[in-house]
């Protein structure tokens, strides 16, 4: 098998609350053939891409990790950063696309980032999603099990969809994670509230707003008859599962991160 | 030329080349290869303030500097540096840091703690100033990126020869108080995260049991003389 290599981007949620995702995902990749290098030194990508144009000291931190992942592309022989993190995709391709669009502002970034290399805008910015889309038949043979008694409704969260410029699929009906469940045998439904938000940051300031936004996608999954809600975000997990909780034992669903799912059907 | 007319004086010959320095924008002439604390105490200035162990340890003698013709900023500790000509300087008498009060008893040492005593962590823009500004030459960004994943071993590590001379802080867009987070890491770290040293737990067990209290009395009731004896032919690192 010809393996492809890829610079990782943890991103600061996986390392702190999504350990499993990371295991298991890295776990998958590996079974593909893909070699996955984490970037030895990287920083919070900032979290939200800031939509000011002139606040250019907000993407410092992006593209502060875009310059480590050049250093570190010559040394692996490969331009792809691969994120497990919505958040993180969004935020790190944005600031290379911003980059691309307005080579004035890398000047002027590189100007004040003085201790660093320029860079060259050669990072390829990509999300687990896509690597999956990308190795679709070889996940299929690695299937041992037929993951039974599954009913999952897949569900995309914000970040990887939007903006247009950096989404992968349809915003507003995202198949891709559907098809790589589907090609694995695993029962998938119609879920209308796929991208849904899940109440996001305002878990920290108001739980009340996320226990509406993630109360209705619980509901619309249970109601279409789904047991598993697949997730690829940290944020969105961390949403539906404590407003599962605060619901009680209403609801008889299970989070789980699509990597973990994925890795009942492939196997230990 | 006649030699008679190059004979130069032992006095001029002895003269130290002078460089002119800007001490908060007024100008002195100080001799060449003082360091900045000497060259202020040549130019008249008592020290009061911005001034403490002399030795680069304690962090008290922070300086910003400006050079000719120069748009950085450049930062220096005033005992360890010497004056270069044309500096424009000033040393900081005072970096304004209040701690935020805790009982490292009752922590729980995790990296929800450090934000919660110092959400301003969250604010880090990853621009690197703070590294730029160390005048011990400390990641000090890493550090904060690493608390900010959860990594506080590797946050203790990186700040271990921390002066708290405050600069950083100073120089912060986010407005972060490095030292007295780094210092609460370290702690975290020292209480909860670090192996026990077992010799340590042995030394207090002895100690408790009273195993030193005879030779302690007996060292109280001594006289002067006998206490300088003693002092005098102590045995500083026994060999067994």
């Amino acid at each position: 098998m010809i393996n492809v290599k890829m610079l990782y981007y943890p991103g600061c949620s996986v390392k702190r609350n999504a350990l499993e995702y990371e295991k298991k995902t890295l776990e998958i990749l590996s079974k593909i053939g893909i070699e996955v290098y984490e970037l030895d030194n990287w920083y919070c990508c900032g979290a939200f891409y800031s939509l000011a144009k002139d606040d250019l000291m907000k993407h410092i931190g992006g593209l502060r990790t875009l310059i480590k992942a050049q250093v570190q592309a010559r040394k692996h022989g490969t331009n792809k950063l691969l994120t497990l993190c919505p958040m993180c995709y969004n935020v790190l391709k944005r600031v290379n696309h911003m980059l691309r669009e307005n080579p004035e502002n890398l000047d002027t970034l590189a100007l004040f980032m003085d201790e660093e290399e320029k860079y060259t805008i050669g990072i390829e910015v990509l999300h687990l999603l896509e690597v999956l889309r990308d190795n679709i038949d070889k996940l299929k043979r690695l299937v041992v099990t037929e993951v039974k008694d599954v009913v999952v409704a897949p569900y995309y969260g914000c970040t990887v969809l939007r903006p247009r410029e950096i989404a992968f699929d349809n915003a507003e009906n995202p198949e891709v994670m559907d098809n790589i469940l589907r090609a694995l045998k695993i029962e998938v439904i119609e879920f209308p509230f796929k991208t849904e938000c899940c109440g996001a940051y305002q878990s920290v300031f108001n739980r009340k707003i996320v226990f509406e936004k993630s109360g209705e996608i619980l509901e619309e999954a249970a109601v279409r008859g789904a047991n598993i809600i697949t997730v690829i975000c940290p944020l969105c997990k961390y949403n539906l599962e404590t407003t599962l909780l605060s619901l009680g034992k209403k609801l008889r669903i299970e989070i789980v991160y699509l990597t973990d799912l994925l890795s009942r059907a492939t196997g230990p | 030329m006649s030699v008679a007319s190059v004979t130069v004086s032992r006095r001029e010959i002895l003269k130290p080349k002078m460089v002119k320095i800007y001490v908060m924008g007024r100008e002195y002439l100080v001799p060449e290869g003082l360091t900045i604390h000497k060259a202020l105490e040549y130019a008249g200035f008592r020290l009061i303030r911005g001034v403490g162990c002399r030795g680069g340890f304690c962090g008290a003698c922070a300086t910003l500097y400006r050079k000719p013709g120069e748009y950085k900023l450049r930062i220096a500790l005033a005992c360890q540096n010497v004056v270069e000509d044309g500096m424009y300087l000033v040393v900081l008498p005072y970096t304004p840091i209040p701690r935020v009060k805790y009982k490292l008893e009752s922590l729980k040492p995790d990296v929800g703690l450090v934000l919660k005593l110092y959400p301003e962590i969250a604010r880090c823009v990853a621009c690197n100033t703070c590294t730029k500004a160390c005048p011990q030459g400390l990641q000090v960004m890493d550090a904060i990126q690493a608390i900010k994943r959860g990594d506080l071993a590797k946050a203790a590590d990186l700040t271990f020869d921390c002066i708290a001379c405050g600069i950083c802080s100073m120089r912060c867009p986010a407005e972060i108080r490095h030292a007295n987070i780094f210092h609460l890491v370290r702690r975290i770290y020292g209480k909860y995260m670090s192996p026990k040293p077992r010799h340590l737990e042995d030394r207090i067990k002895e100690i408790e049991q009273g195993k030193y209290r005879e030779e302690l009395e007996k060292l109280k009731q001594a006289s002067v003389d006998e206490l300088k004896k003693l002092y005098a032919s102590r045995v500083i690192e026994p060999e067994e």
